[in-house]
Protein backbone atom coordinates (compact mmCIF):
# COMPACT_ATOMS: atom_id res chain seq x y z
CA UNK A 1 0.00 0.00 0.00
CA UNK A 2 2.59 2.69 1.01
CA UNK A 3 5.06 1.26 -2.35
CA UNK A 4 1.86 2.16 -4.82
CA UNK A 5 1.46 5.43 -2.40
CA UNK A 6 4.63 7.00 -3.10
CA UNK A 7 4.78 5.94 -6.85
CA UNK A 8 1.20 7.75 -7.38
CA UNK A 9 3.13 10.72 -5.86
CA UNK A 10 5.78 10.65 -7.90
CA UNK A 11 4.15 10.22 -11.06
CA UNK A 12 1.71 13.17 -9.87
CA UNK A 13 4.60 14.84 -8.86
CA UNK A 14 6.52 14.50 -12.47
CA UNK A 15 3.45 15.12 -14.33
CA UNK A 16 3.09 18.55 -12.75
CA UNK A 17 6.86 19.45 -12.86
CA UNK A 18 6.91 18.18 -16.74
CA UNK A 19 3.39 19.65 -17.97
CA UNK A 20 3.62 22.69 -20.04
CA UNK A 21 7.32 23.68 -20.99
CA UNK A 22 6.40 27.60 -21.29
CA UNK A 23 4.93 27.08 -17.56
CA UNK A 24 7.94 25.56 -16.09
CA UNK A 25 10.24 28.42 -15.27
CA UNK A 26 6.68 29.33 -13.09
CA UNK A 27 6.96 26.32 -10.80
CA UNK A 28 7.82 27.58 -7.44
CA UNK A 29 8.71 25.60 -4.31
CA UNK A 30 7.53 26.76 -0.95
CA UNK A 31 7.80 25.70 2.37
CA UNK A 32 4.99 25.71 5.05
CA UNK A 33 5.39 24.87 9.10
CA UNK A 34 2.16 24.80 11.25
CA UNK A 35 0.98 23.07 14.04
CA UNK A 36 -2.81 21.79 14.08
CA UNK A 37 -4.98 20.84 16.65
CA UNK A 38 -7.50 17.94 15.24
CA UNK A 39 -10.79 17.51 17.36
CA UNK A 40 -12.73 14.13 16.83
CA UNK A 41 -16.52 14.30 15.94
CA UNK A 42 -17.02 10.48 16.19
CA UNK A 43 -14.90 8.20 18.66
CA UNK A 44 -12.78 5.09 17.70
CA UNK A 45 -15.26 2.90 18.85
CA UNK A 46 -19.13 2.15 20.16
CA UNK A 47 -17.63 0.00 22.63
CA UNK A 48 -16.78 1.59 26.10
CA UNK A 49 -13.68 -0.53 26.96
CA UNK A 50 -12.21 -0.82 23.73
CA UNK A 51 -12.73 3.06 23.45
CA UNK A 52 -11.39 3.74 26.28
CA UNK A 53 -8.24 1.44 25.98
CA UNK A 54 -6.88 4.02 22.78
CA UNK A 55 -5.96 7.61 23.16
CA UNK A 56 -8.98 10.23 22.00
CA UNK A 57 -8.84 11.32 18.42
CA UNK A 58 -7.33 14.83 19.68
CA UNK A 59 -4.07 15.19 17.84
CA UNK A 60 -2.36 17.64 18.34
CA UNK A 61 0.27 17.79 15.02
CA UNK A 62 3.47 19.64 14.12
CA UNK A 63 3.68 19.33 10.48
CA UNK A 64 6.44 20.99 7.05
CA UNK A 65 4.88 20.74 4.02
CA UNK A 66 6.47 20.91 0.87
CA UNK A 67 4.22 23.00 -1.98
CA UNK A 68 5.30 23.20 -5.94
CA UNK A 69 2.85 25.29 -7.30
CA UNK A 70 2.77 27.53 -10.88
CA UNK A 71 0.01 30.10 -11.22
CA UNK A 72 -2.79 28.02 -9.98
CA UNK A 73 -2.20 24.86 -9.28
CA UNK A 74 0.40 22.02 -8.03
CA UNK A 75 0.93 19.12 -5.91
CA UNK A 76 2.19 19.18 -1.75
CA UNK A 77 3.56 17.01 0.07
CA UNK A 78 4.46 17.31 4.20
CA UNK A 79 5.15 15.29 7.21
CA UNK A 80 4.81 15.72 10.85
CA UNK A 81 4.33 14.45 14.30
CA UNK A 82 0.65 13.82 15.47
CA UNK A 83 0.42 14.12 19.45
CA UNK A 84 -2.51 12.29 21.36
CA UNK A 85 -3.62 12.08 24.88
CA UNK A 86 -3.50 9.40 27.16
CA UNK A 87 -6.27 6.93 26.78
CA UNK A 88 -8.66 6.68 29.50
CA UNK A 89 -7.58 2.91 30.58
CA UNK A 90 -4.07 3.05 31.39
CA UNK A 91 -3.42 -0.61 32.83
CA UNK A 92 -5.82 -3.05 32.35
CA UNK A 93 -8.84 -2.99 33.71
CA UNK A 94 -10.28 -6.94 34.00
CA UNK A 95 -13.48 -5.93 35.64
CA UNK A 96 -14.50 -3.90 31.88
CA UNK A 97 -13.04 -6.55 29.51
CA UNK A 98 -14.93 -9.60 27.95
CA UNK A 99 -13.60 -12.79 29.63
CA UNK A 100 -14.40 -16.42 28.36
CA UNK A 101 -17.87 -16.88 30.48
CA UNK A 102 -19.49 -13.65 30.81
CA UNK A 103 -20.97 -13.37 34.60
CA UNK A 104 -18.45 -15.57 35.88
CA UNK A 105 -15.64 -13.92 37.89
CA UNK A 106 -12.41 -14.65 37.30
CA UNK A 107 -8.61 -13.68 38.74
CA UNK A 108 -5.79 -12.17 36.99
CA UNK A 109 -3.21 -15.15 37.34
CA UNK A 110 -0.35 -13.85 36.02
CA UNK A 111 0.16 -11.11 33.02
CA UNK A 112 2.81 -12.45 30.23
CA UNK A 113 2.59 -9.51 28.22
CA UNK A 114 1.37 -5.81 29.16
CA UNK A 115 1.59 -2.29 27.33
CA UNK A 116 0.56 0.02 29.31
CA UNK A 117 -0.15 3.71 28.13
CA UNK A 118 1.09 6.33 31.14
CA UNK A 119 1.56 9.07 28.43
CA UNK A 120 0.63 10.90 25.93
CA UNK A 121 1.90 9.29 22.59
CA UNK A 122 3.20 10.79 19.10
CA UNK A 123 2.59 9.47 15.80
CA UNK A 124 4.24 9.69 12.68
CA UNK A 125 2.02 11.20 9.90
CA UNK A 126 2.44 11.92 6.32
CA UNK A 127 0.43 13.21 3.48
CA UNK A 128 -0.09 14.22 0.00
CA UNK A 129 -1.95 15.66 -2.70
CA UNK A 130 -3.31 18.45 -4.73
CA UNK A 131 -3.24 22.13 -4.02
CA UNK A 132 -4.54 25.54 -5.23
CA UNK A 133 -4.06 28.98 -5.38
CA UNK A 134 -6.73 31.77 -5.40
CA UNK A 135 -5.79 35.15 -5.43
CA UNK A 136 -8.31 37.69 -4.04
CA UNK A 137 -8.36 41.34 -3.89
CA UNK A 138 -6.33 42.02 -1.56
CA UNK A 139 -2.89 42.27 -2.42
CA UNK A 140 -1.34 40.19 -0.06
CA UNK A 141 -4.04 37.35 0.75
CA UNK A 142 -4.39 34.47 -1.10
CA UNK A 143 -6.53 31.27 -0.18
CA UNK A 144 -4.83 27.74 -0.75
CA UNK A 145 -6.95 24.52 -1.10
CA UNK A 146 -5.20 21.51 -0.39
CA UNK A 147 -6.77 17.66 -0.74
CA UNK A 148 -4.46 15.06 -0.21
CA UNK A 149 -4.28 11.41 0.68
CA UNK A 150 -2.00 10.17 3.73
CA UNK A 151 -1.55 8.08 6.54
CA UNK A 152 -0.89 7.89 10.56
CA UNK A 153 0.68 5.70 12.39
CA UNK A 154 -1.25 4.05 15.41
CA UNK A 155 1.20 1.54 17.52
CA UNK A 156 -0.91 -2.08 18.80
CA UNK A 157 -1.86 -1.87 22.45
CA UNK A 158 -2.03 -6.15 23.51
CA UNK A 159 -2.25 -7.95 26.92
CA UNK A 160 -1.75 -11.19 27.16
CA UNK A 161 -2.92 -12.39 30.73
CA UNK A 162 -3.72 -16.22 32.38
CA UNK A 163 -7.27 -15.96 33.78
CA UNK A 164 -8.27 -18.26 36.63
CA UNK A 165 -12.32 -18.87 36.95
CA UNK A 166 -14.10 -18.54 40.42
CA UNK A 167 -14.80 -21.64 41.71
CA UNK A 168 -13.04 -24.23 39.38
CA UNK A 169 -9.99 -25.47 38.36
CA UNK A 170 -10.29 -23.74 34.70
CA UNK A 171 -7.38 -21.17 33.46
CA UNK A 172 -7.55 -19.30 30.36
CA UNK A 173 -4.61 -17.75 28.41
CA UNK A 174 -6.24 -14.70 27.36
CA UNK A 175 -5.10 -11.99 24.74
CA UNK A 176 -7.26 -8.88 24.13
CA UNK A 177 -5.65 -6.44 21.30
CA UNK A 178 -6.32 -3.09 20.48
CA UNK A 179 -5.63 -2.00 16.50
CA UNK A 180 -5.70 -5.58 15.22
CA UNK A 181 -4.65 -6.24 11.85
CA UNK A 182 -3.52 -10.08 10.08
CA UNK A 183 0.44 -9.22 10.88
CA UNK A 184 1.63 -10.62 14.03
CA UNK A 185 4.54 -9.51 14.42
CA UNK A 186 4.28 -6.02 13.36
CA UNK A 187 3.76 -3.72 16.89
CA UNK A 188 2.32 -0.40 14.78
CA UNK A 189 -0.18 -0.40 11.84
CA UNK A 190 -1.35 3.08 9.52
CA UNK A 191 -4.21 4.57 9.91
CA UNK A 192 -5.70 5.99 6.41
CA UNK A 193 -6.68 9.32 6.03
CA UNK A 194 -8.57 11.52 3.37
CA UNK A 195 -7.88 15.86 4.33
CA UNK A 196 -9.10 18.83 2.86
CA UNK A 197 -7.71 21.83 3.99
CA UNK A 198 -8.69 25.29 3.30
CA UNK A 199 -5.22 27.99 4.62
CA UNK A 200 -5.37 31.47 4.15
CA UNK A 201 -2.25 33.04 3.22
CA UNK A 202 -1.67 36.72 4.60
CA UNK A 203 2.19 37.45 3.78
CA UNK A 204 3.84 34.78 5.47
CA UNK A 205 1.30 34.10 8.30
CA UNK A 206 -1.20 31.21 7.32
CA UNK A 207 -4.42 30.25 9.02
CA UNK A 208 -6.21 27.01 7.87
CA UNK A 209 -9.32 25.11 8.54
CA UNK A 210 -9.27 20.86 7.82
CA UNK A 211 -11.38 18.16 7.95
CA UNK A 212 -10.07 14.83 7.66
CA UNK A 213 -11.75 11.36 7.22
CA UNK A 214 -9.83 8.28 8.64
CA UNK A 215 -11.08 5.21 6.50
CA UNK A 216 -9.16 2.89 8.15
CA UNK A 217 -10.59 1.58 11.09
CA UNK A 218 -9.54 0.74 14.40
CA UNK A 219 -10.41 -2.97 15.32
CA UNK A 220 -10.64 -4.80 19.24
CA UNK A 221 -9.80 -8.70 18.98
CA UNK A 222 -9.89 -11.08 21.90
CA UNK A 223 -9.38 -14.55 22.59
CA UNK A 224 -9.52 -16.84 25.43
CA UNK A 225 -7.61 -20.59 25.02
CA UNK A 226 -8.28 -23.16 27.33
CA UNK A 227 -5.00 -23.79 29.31
CA UNK A 228 -5.31 -27.31 29.86
CA UNK A 229 -6.73 -28.18 26.20
CA UNK A 230 -5.66 -25.28 24.23
CA UNK A 231 -9.27 -25.31 22.88
CA UNK A 232 -10.21 -21.68 22.00
CA UNK A 233 -13.02 -20.82 23.96
CA UNK A 234 -13.89 -17.71 22.70
CA UNK A 235 -12.86 -14.80 19.87
CA UNK A 236 -13.88 -12.07 18.53
CA UNK A 237 -13.62 -8.86 17.14
CA UNK A 238 -14.83 -5.61 17.21
CA UNK A 239 -14.83 -3.48 14.27
CA UNK A 240 -14.26 0.38 14.90
CA UNK A 241 -15.45 3.34 13.41
CA UNK A 242 -14.49 5.80 10.66
CA UNK A 243 -13.66 8.95 12.65
CA UNK A 244 -13.88 12.28 10.90
CA UNK A 245 -12.42 15.35 12.64
CA UNK A 246 -12.15 18.67 12.37
CA UNK A 247 -9.13 20.76 12.84
CA UNK A 248 -7.28 24.57 13.05
CA UNK A 249 -3.93 24.99 12.02
CA UNK A 250 -1.83 27.82 12.46
CA UNK A 251 1.62 28.51 10.70
CA UNK A 252 4.07 30.44 8.43
CA UNK A 253 5.02 30.27 4.96
CA UNK A 254 8.85 30.45 3.18
CA UNK B 1 50.95 -39.30 7.87
CA UNK B 2 49.31 -36.19 7.29
CA UNK B 3 45.88 -38.16 7.57
CA UNK B 4 46.79 -39.13 11.09
CA UNK B 5 48.19 -36.01 12.09
CA UNK B 6 44.70 -34.88 11.31
CA UNK B 7 42.85 -37.58 13.12
CA UNK B 8 45.04 -37.26 15.96
CA UNK B 9 44.71 -33.14 15.98
CA UNK B 10 40.48 -33.85 15.46
CA UNK B 11 40.55 -35.59 18.83
CA UNK B 12 42.10 -33.39 20.44
CA UNK B 13 40.53 -30.51 19.82
CA UNK B 14 36.79 -32.68 20.52
CA UNK B 15 38.26 -34.00 23.97
CA UNK B 16 38.62 -30.37 24.72
CA UNK B 17 35.33 -29.11 23.81
CA UNK B 18 33.26 -32.35 25.93
CA UNK B 19 32.03 -30.58 28.48
CA UNK B 20 32.56 -32.06 32.74
CA UNK B 21 29.05 -33.33 33.09
CA UNK B 22 29.80 -33.10 36.94
CA UNK B 23 28.44 -30.21 38.83
CA UNK B 24 26.37 -29.15 35.56
CA UNK B 25 22.80 -30.18 36.55
CA UNK B 26 23.51 -30.97 40.09
CA UNK B 27 21.75 -29.46 42.13
CA UNK B 28 24.06 -28.04 44.76
CA UNK B 29 23.73 -30.52 47.34
CA UNK B 30 22.60 -33.76 46.08
CA UNK B 31 18.97 -34.89 47.12
CA UNK B 32 16.70 -38.00 46.33
CA UNK B 33 13.17 -38.20 46.61
CA UNK B 34 12.42 -41.27 49.29
CA UNK B 35 8.41 -40.67 49.70
CA UNK B 36 5.43 -38.69 48.73
CA UNK B 37 2.53 -36.95 50.89
CA UNK B 38 -0.57 -36.34 48.98
CA UNK B 39 -3.00 -34.10 50.27
CA UNK B 40 -6.40 -32.33 49.18
CA UNK B 41 -6.52 -29.00 47.86
CA UNK B 42 -8.83 -26.16 47.52
CA UNK B 43 -8.27 -24.23 44.52
CA UNK B 44 -12.09 -22.32 44.16
CA UNK B 45 -10.70 -18.89 44.99
CA UNK B 46 -7.61 -17.00 43.41
CA UNK B 47 -5.13 -18.93 45.13
CA UNK B 48 -5.19 -22.49 46.12
CA UNK B 49 -5.32 -23.78 49.98
CA UNK B 50 -5.13 -26.38 51.82
CA UNK B 51 -8.52 -28.01 51.92
CA UNK B 52 -10.13 -28.84 55.65
CA UNK B 53 -13.44 -28.80 54.82
CA UNK B 54 -15.83 -29.86 51.42
CA UNK B 55 -14.60 -28.82 48.35
CA UNK B 56 -16.78 -27.58 45.07
CA UNK B 57 -15.93 -30.73 42.82
CA UNK B 58 -15.64 -28.64 40.01
CA UNK B 59 -12.03 -26.97 42.36
CA UNK B 60 -10.56 -30.03 43.65
CA UNK B 61 -6.74 -29.93 43.50
CA UNK B 62 -4.15 -32.84 44.54
CA UNK B 63 -1.15 -31.58 46.63
CA UNK B 64 2.18 -33.25 46.57
CA UNK B 65 4.82 -32.79 48.97
CA UNK B 66 8.07 -34.68 48.40
CA UNK B 67 9.71 -36.16 51.09
CA UNK B 68 13.94 -36.18 50.17
CA UNK B 69 16.47 -37.04 52.28
CA UNK B 70 20.51 -36.95 51.37
CA UNK B 71 21.51 -40.40 50.03
CA UNK B 72 24.87 -40.90 50.29
CA UNK B 73 27.30 -43.40 48.24
CA UNK B 74 30.96 -44.75 49.14
CA UNK B 75 31.53 -43.38 45.49
CA UNK B 76 31.19 -39.54 45.90
CA UNK B 77 33.12 -36.92 45.80
CA UNK B 78 33.12 -33.04 46.32
CA UNK B 79 31.28 -31.47 42.96
CA UNK B 80 32.73 -28.50 41.32
CA UNK B 81 31.28 -24.79 41.52
CA UNK B 82 28.03 -23.84 40.29
CA UNK B 83 29.46 -22.61 36.53
CA UNK B 84 27.77 -18.90 35.37
CA UNK B 85 25.46 -19.40 32.56
CA UNK B 86 22.38 -20.62 31.47
CA UNK B 87 21.66 -23.46 33.71
CA UNK B 88 18.63 -25.99 33.74
CA UNK B 89 17.68 -27.92 36.90
CA UNK B 90 16.27 -31.44 36.68
CA UNK B 91 12.61 -31.11 38.68
CA UNK B 92 13.52 -34.51 41.51
CA UNK B 93 9.84 -35.77 39.84
CA UNK B 94 10.72 -35.73 36.31
CA UNK B 95 11.94 -38.85 36.05
CA UNK B 96 8.61 -40.51 37.84
CA UNK B 97 5.28 -41.51 35.79
CA UNK B 98 2.13 -40.29 37.84
CA UNK B 99 -0.78 -42.16 38.07
CA UNK B 100 -3.88 -41.50 40.07
CA UNK B 101 -6.54 -43.84 41.18
CA UNK B 102 -10.45 -43.54 42.99
CA UNK B 103 -10.60 -45.10 46.23
CA UNK B 104 -14.39 -44.36 45.68
CA UNK B 105 -16.77 -44.40 43.03
CA UNK B 106 -15.83 -41.85 40.92
CA UNK B 107 -19.57 -41.06 39.09
CA UNK B 108 -21.87 -43.61 37.19
CA UNK B 109 -19.43 -45.14 34.79
CA UNK B 110 -16.60 -45.02 36.89
CA UNK B 111 -16.20 -47.76 39.62
CA UNK B 112 -13.61 -47.72 43.07
CA UNK B 113 -10.25 -48.63 41.87
CA UNK B 114 -10.33 -47.02 38.25
CA UNK B 115 -7.18 -45.48 36.63
CA UNK B 116 -7.90 -41.59 36.67
CA UNK B 117 -4.83 -39.88 35.61
CA UNK B 118 -6.54 -38.86 32.71
CA UNK B 119 -8.91 -36.41 34.34
CA UNK B 120 -6.16 -35.02 36.14
CA UNK B 121 -3.96 -31.93 34.80
CA UNK B 122 -0.30 -31.23 36.46
CA UNK B 123 -1.17 -26.76 37.13
CA UNK B 124 2.05 -24.38 37.36
CA UNK B 125 4.12 -25.17 40.10
CA UNK B 126 3.83 -21.29 41.16
CA UNK B 127 0.99 -20.83 42.17
CA UNK B 128 0.49 -23.57 44.55
CA UNK B 129 0.70 -23.06 48.46
CA UNK B 130 3.58 -22.89 50.36
CA UNK B 131 5.47 -26.38 50.81
CA UNK B 132 3.90 -28.03 47.47
CA UNK B 133 5.92 -29.34 45.07
CA UNK B 134 3.30 -30.47 42.53
CA UNK B 135 -0.65 -29.99 42.14
CA UNK B 136 -2.93 -32.01 40.02
CA UNK B 137 -6.40 -30.27 38.91
CA UNK B 138 -9.37 -32.64 38.60
CA UNK B 139 -11.40 -31.52 34.93
CA UNK B 140 -13.91 -34.17 35.15
CA UNK B 141 -16.02 -33.10 38.35
CA UNK B 142 -17.01 -36.54 40.20
CA UNK B 143 -20.65 -37.13 41.69
CA UNK B 144 -21.15 -35.35 45.15
CA UNK B 145 -19.88 -36.83 47.93
CA UNK B 146 -16.86 -38.33 49.92
CA UNK B 147 -13.79 -39.11 47.67
CA UNK B 148 -10.23 -40.19 48.23
CA UNK B 149 -7.64 -40.54 45.57
CA UNK B 150 -4.12 -42.87 45.39
CA UNK B 151 -1.71 -40.91 43.76
CA UNK B 152 2.05 -43.61 42.49
CA UNK B 153 5.18 -42.58 41.74
CA UNK B 154 6.62 -45.11 39.02
CA UNK B 155 9.79 -45.57 37.94
CA UNK B 156 9.68 -47.47 35.03
CA UNK B 157 8.10 -50.25 35.83
CA UNK B 158 8.09 -50.23 39.33
CA UNK B 159 5.78 -48.90 42.14
CA UNK B 160 8.17 -46.42 43.55
CA UNK B 161 5.65 -44.50 46.37
CA UNK B 162 2.23 -43.91 46.64
CA UNK B 163 0.11 -42.06 49.39
CA UNK B 164 -3.79 -41.86 49.67
CA UNK B 165 -5.50 -39.05 50.41
CA UNK B 166 -7.72 -38.35 53.47
CA UNK B 167 -11.41 -38.58 52.52
CA UNK B 168 -12.72 -35.18 51.42
CA UNK B 169 -16.68 -34.47 50.88
CA UNK B 170 -16.43 -32.67 47.39
CA UNK B 171 -19.91 -30.81 46.57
Amino acid sequence: MKKSIILLFSIALTSALSAQDENKSQMRASFNFQAAQHIGLTQWSNTGYVNDGLPKPFITELRGTLNILDKYFGVFMDMGLGIMPVPKMRTLDLNRMPTPRNGTQYFLRETLQEADRSGASAHFKMTFGLVGKIPTDKENLTIMPYLGVGFLTMPKRTYEVILKENNSNMEYQTTYIWNHNDNEYSNNSTLGYLTGRLNFKYNKILIGLEYTWFFTTIDFYARHTNVYNANITRNFTIEGNRVNTLGLSVGISL
Amino acid sequence: MKKYLLWIACAVVVAGCKADDKGWNDSVIPVSLVGIQAVNIDNSGEFPILATDSIIKEAYMVGIRWITDHITSANDYITGPIQWGDQTYESLSDKYTKRIWTNNQFNSSTPAGSNISSFFKEINRNYLPPDMDEGFVLLVAPTPGVHSFRVEYWLGGTLAFFYDTESIILR
